[in-house]
């Protein structure tokens, strides 16, 4: 699916990310923890060709992603920033139709299918019914599912989320991962940087774990999460118990 | 809703473009100049040789300087984004200026490729600053602002030294559609008529960049490329009115804000709408100036920075993002 | 504060600076060639017989101390409206006080007497008192989220309202104009003696005024509530500085027409040679000023010689650039 060989990103001639050598599982989500600065952010920015690599190269499907052209790269994977902008005035719709921009023609007209996409991504979102509404009228978790759902209606097998819970509601969290779930029930690879521990093990399959730039451990949360790493990695004194629902590991700081 | 809009607009020019017809130094009653229209008569040179090219000079430099503001602000995420308030404007004229003082003869053709080179390396050094120190919007218009002031006493600099007459200087300078013939008719709406299709080209890709520029990259919209081609077209068309028609000030910064409020943020609407709106604004400025004291005449451009100064302040006090 | 060592020195390099722009812009470019040797004489034994000698006395001298007077003035009026907004950028002609002078100027001169029949120094007073509080007002100093910049882009739009104004003005009294459009580019030519006694008064009091605040203004840049325990009233330090601030500009740009950025760029430089300490900053940048306008001056005829640019043109072609560096700098 995708991968880095020997990835190195920089800030001018600050390195953020050194020779880094990773491959994503297909058809999972993959969570990527680590403490503030050590370049998940970064790290998801070049994987989705937004910051250029200094050397080394990220591979899609085995092939450079450098060989894609804009459009090609836009209708394989999507990415969801941290900070969103939402124009003045724009309804929900067209916040979702916006998903389909690298399937358009010149004109930028929609065909039956990109509405029948556009439908379908409202739907699963449950987001159908404010179809009309301006996104800004929104609640902040309504607000969410509007941008999953033009994320959604890109339809790529690969979906990246940079810190989608921020400021949201423990509520609205929970339905964001939740959805999710959903994406990698219809086959979606997705990566997303999380900053919540507990529920990047309960709710995701394998964890990478960054510092400084690089990768210190990568698995299942099970093999993955322990003491030491939290103590190791985010200075964190914690026990590391059982989930009582879904018996994933959990931390208790102490 | 929106629909209705355009067309009303589409009215509102082309009515205030008959109008025009009858406004001026020499007064004409209205059979004589739909008679002349249509076939010459005494009143022939005021009305087909001076009159009408005018108003198709208006229309024309209006619609380009508010298609350039639409286009400018449609990647600069900027509200105070403008090619007169970026220096371009002033570019294109200082340049045209200097070609005018040293080469009076100049063909038309010269003087619109040394507008255009003008505005071109105008462009290029705000952008240079701006990518270099990345300034906050506020910042870049003061930028803008100050390097436009520093090319405009060049230009004063220029017409001092080299005393052209004093009075057609100054008319010149603030942007007047006075004394222009058919000569120029041509190359303003030639350029629209390329430009035009090319900005509804545009459009769509223009909204997805209101997203920013990380979701527009990740929709499949390179957000360089595309500010490259908007900015190059906004400068071609800033450059060519100045050409046609000197510094007309603040057209270009107001009409897409009028745009923007009847239109909202569609690209498709607002294109065409600051460009009809740049046309109505012009073509009113310029028959109020004709109307004011014949036969003395005020440049347009006057009138514009008359109208638009007040409307800037009014943006700054409604600016949240200090 | 005691002066230390590098502040004599400033002092000394600047008043060479000056005494060569002086005796520099007394000779140069002239039609009838100047030297020194004249100068010499004219300054210690005057002969009225001689042309060259005739010419320094009431050509060159009232026109070099009308155009050092204004740089003075014009600097030091910038100093204390940088310290009393707090604001870098902020100057007479970023303010728009220049253009407002100019505006009532122009149309007191082509017949429009918004004050009644009254002298054009007082006029052109009056617009300038009126569009710097109207940049003031509209750019939000007083109210809850002010932003220096905000002031700068109010005054700017209020420039073009009032040169629109200005212009419409000019064109349509075609008859009076020229005098007026040499006027509004800033010119020191045509100065004479007239000029500078009609100046002097309103000047001195000026700098005289602005040296009194100067103590107080030190103060204030420590804030408010720290002046005011400190025992200064805050009312009447404003209401002076201002009054300086309009005799000083408005004078100047009554009779030689606006001269932008010396209000800018000077107080940058003295703020730069001495510290923050406006006692010594309005000397300072009063001697800058004066150092500024007498080279400026110089040049303005040299440069397209023997056409005369108006010194006006020449400050905003140095100033601009200086202005765009510090916006770009200065990180406020």
């Amino acid at each position: 699916m995708i991968s880095t060989e020997n990835l190195t990103v920089s800030y001018g001639d600050k390195t953020i990310i050194n020779a880094l050598n990773l491959t994503f599982k297909a058809g999972e989500i993959t969570a990527l923890i680590g403490p503030n600065g050590c370049g998940k952010s970064t790290l998801l920015k070049a994987l989705a060709r937004m910051h250029k690599a200094s050397s080394g190269q990220v591979l899609l499907n085995n092939r450079a992603l450098n060989s894609f052209a804009d459009k090609q790269l836009a209708q394989k994977m999507s990415l969801l920033p941290q900070v969103l902008i939402t124009p003045d005035g724009i309804s929900v719709q067209r916040l979702v139709e916006y998903g389909r921009t690298p399937y358009l023609s010149h004109w930028g007209r929609l065909n039956s299918d990109d509405k029948k996409r556009v439908e379908e991504a409202m739907q699963e979102t449950q987001i159908s019914g404010f179809a009309t509404q301006p996104v800004a009228s929104l609640s902040g978790g309504q607000r969410q599912r509007a941008w999953i759902a033009m994320v959604l209606a890109q339809d790529t097998e690969l979906v990246m989320l940079d810190e989608p819970t921020t400021y949201l509601d423990l509520s609205y969290q929970i339905e964001l991962m939740k959805l999710m779930q959903a994406m990698k029930a219809k086959g979606k690879t997705v990566l997303v940087v999380l900053h919540d521990l507990n529920q990047a093990c309960r709710y995701c399959d394998n964890l990478v774990v960054m510092q400084e730039g690089r990768v210190v451990a990568q698995g299942t949360p099970d093999n993955v999460f322990t003491a030491q790493l939290l103590r190791d990695v985010f200075s964190l004194e914690a026990k590391v118990v059982a989930d009582p629902l879904a018996n994933t590991p959990m931390c208790v700081a102490y | 809703m929106n629909a209705v809009k355009l067309p009303i607009l589409c009215f509102l020019v082309l009515l205030f473009a008959a109008a025009s017809l009858f406004v001026g130094a020499s007064e004409i009653i209205m059979a004589n100049v739909i008679h002349t229209l249509f076939s010459q008569g005494e009143y022939d040179f005021i009305i087909n040789q001076y009159r009408l090219p005018r108003i198709f000079l208006a229309l024309g430099v209006g619609a380009g300087l508010g298609l350039s503001g639409a286009l400018i602000q449609g990647v600069i995420r900027n509200p105070l984004a403008s090619p007169d308030l970026m220096g371009i404007s002033a570019g294109a004229g200082l340049a045209a200026t200097a070609l005018l003082v040293f080469y009076s003869a100049a063909p038309v053709y010269l003087l619109l490729f040394t507008a255009l080179t003008g505005g071109l390396v105008t462009a290029a050094i705000i952008l240079l600053i701006a990518y270099k120190t990345r300034p906050t919007p506020i910042r870049l218009a003061l930028i803008g602002v100050a390097i436009s002031t520093f090319l405009s006493s060049g230009i004063d600099f220029l017409i001092i030294v080299n005393p052209i007459e004093m009075n057609t200087a100054m008319v010149w300078l603030t942007g007047s559609l006075w004394g222009r013939n058919w000569a120029q008719v041509p190359i303003i709406w030639a350029t629209l008529a390329v430009v035009l299709p090319f900005a509804f080209w545009l459009a769509w890709r223009l909204d997805v960049m209101g997203l920013g520029e990380e979701s527009a990259t990740s929709l499949g919209i390179r957000p360089s490329k595309l500010q490259l081609m908007a900015l190059l077209t906004a400068v071609i068309l800033a450059s060519i009115s100045v050409a046609v028609a000197g510094t007309i000030a603040f057209i270009g910064l107001l009409a897409p804000h009028l745009a923007r409020m009847l239109f909202g943020h569609n690209h498709k609407l607002l294109i065409p709408g600051s460009a009809l709106l740049g046309a109505l604004m012009l073509i009113i400025s310029d028959t109020l100036a004709r109307a004011l004291q014949p036969p003395l005449e005020l440049p347009a451009g006057v009138l514009t920075s008359l109208i638009g100064a007040p409307y800037f302040i009014f943006l700054l006090q409604r600016y949240k993002a200090w | 504060m005691p002066l230390s060592i590098h502040h004599y020195v400033t002092f000394l390099s600047a008043s060479v600076f000056l005494v060569l722009g002086v005796s520099y812009s007394l000779t140069a470019w002239s039609s009838l060639p100047l030297n020194f040797t004249h100068l010499y004489a004219y300054l210690f034994h005057f002969d009225n017989s001689s042309i060259e000698q005739q010419i320094l006395s009431s050509i060159r001298t009232p026109r070099l101390l009308t155009g050092m007077l204004i740089g003075a003035n014009l600097a030091v009026s910038g100093i204390l409206m940088q310290g009393l907004t707090r604001n870098p950028l902020a100057s007479p002609s970023v303010l728009g006080m220049n253009s407002g002078a100019a505006c009532f100027i122009a149309l007191s001169s082509i017949g429009m007497h918004i004050l009644g029949d009254v002298p054009s120094l007082l006029a052109a007073a009056f617009g300038g008192v009126v569009s710097g509080s109207l940049v003031i007002f509209l750019g939000g100093f007083f109210s809850a989220r002010s932003n220096p910049l905000r002031l700068i882009l109010a005054g700017i739009a209020i420039n073009a309202f009032l040169i629109g104004i200005t212009r419409a003005a000019v064109i349509l009294a075609d008859d009076r104009a020229f005098s007026v459009i040499t006027w509004l580019a800033g010119s020191l030519a045509n100065i004479s003696w007239q000029e500078w006694h009609a100046l002097w008064p309103s000047s001195v009091l000026g700098l005289l005024m602005a040296l009194y605040v100067a103590k107080n203004l030190n103060l204030l840049a420590l804030g408010n509530d720290v002046a005011v325990s400190l025992g200064i009233n805050i009312g009447l330090t404003r209401c002076l500085a201002c009054a300086a601030i309009v005799l000083l500009s408005a004078s100047s740009v009554a009779v030689v027409g606006p001269i932008g950025f010396v209000g800018l760029i000077v107080p940058h430089i003295a703020r730069r040679l001495v510290s923050n300490n406006f006692l010594l900053l309005i000397p300072v940048s009063a001697l800058l000023g004066s150092c500024l306008i007498a080279w400026a001056d110089a040049l303005s005829r040299g440069i397209a010689f023997p056409a005369e640019t108006p010194v006006g043109v020449i400050t905003a072609l140095i100033g601009t650039p200086f202005f765009v560096f510090l916006t770009i700098r200065n990180k406020c």
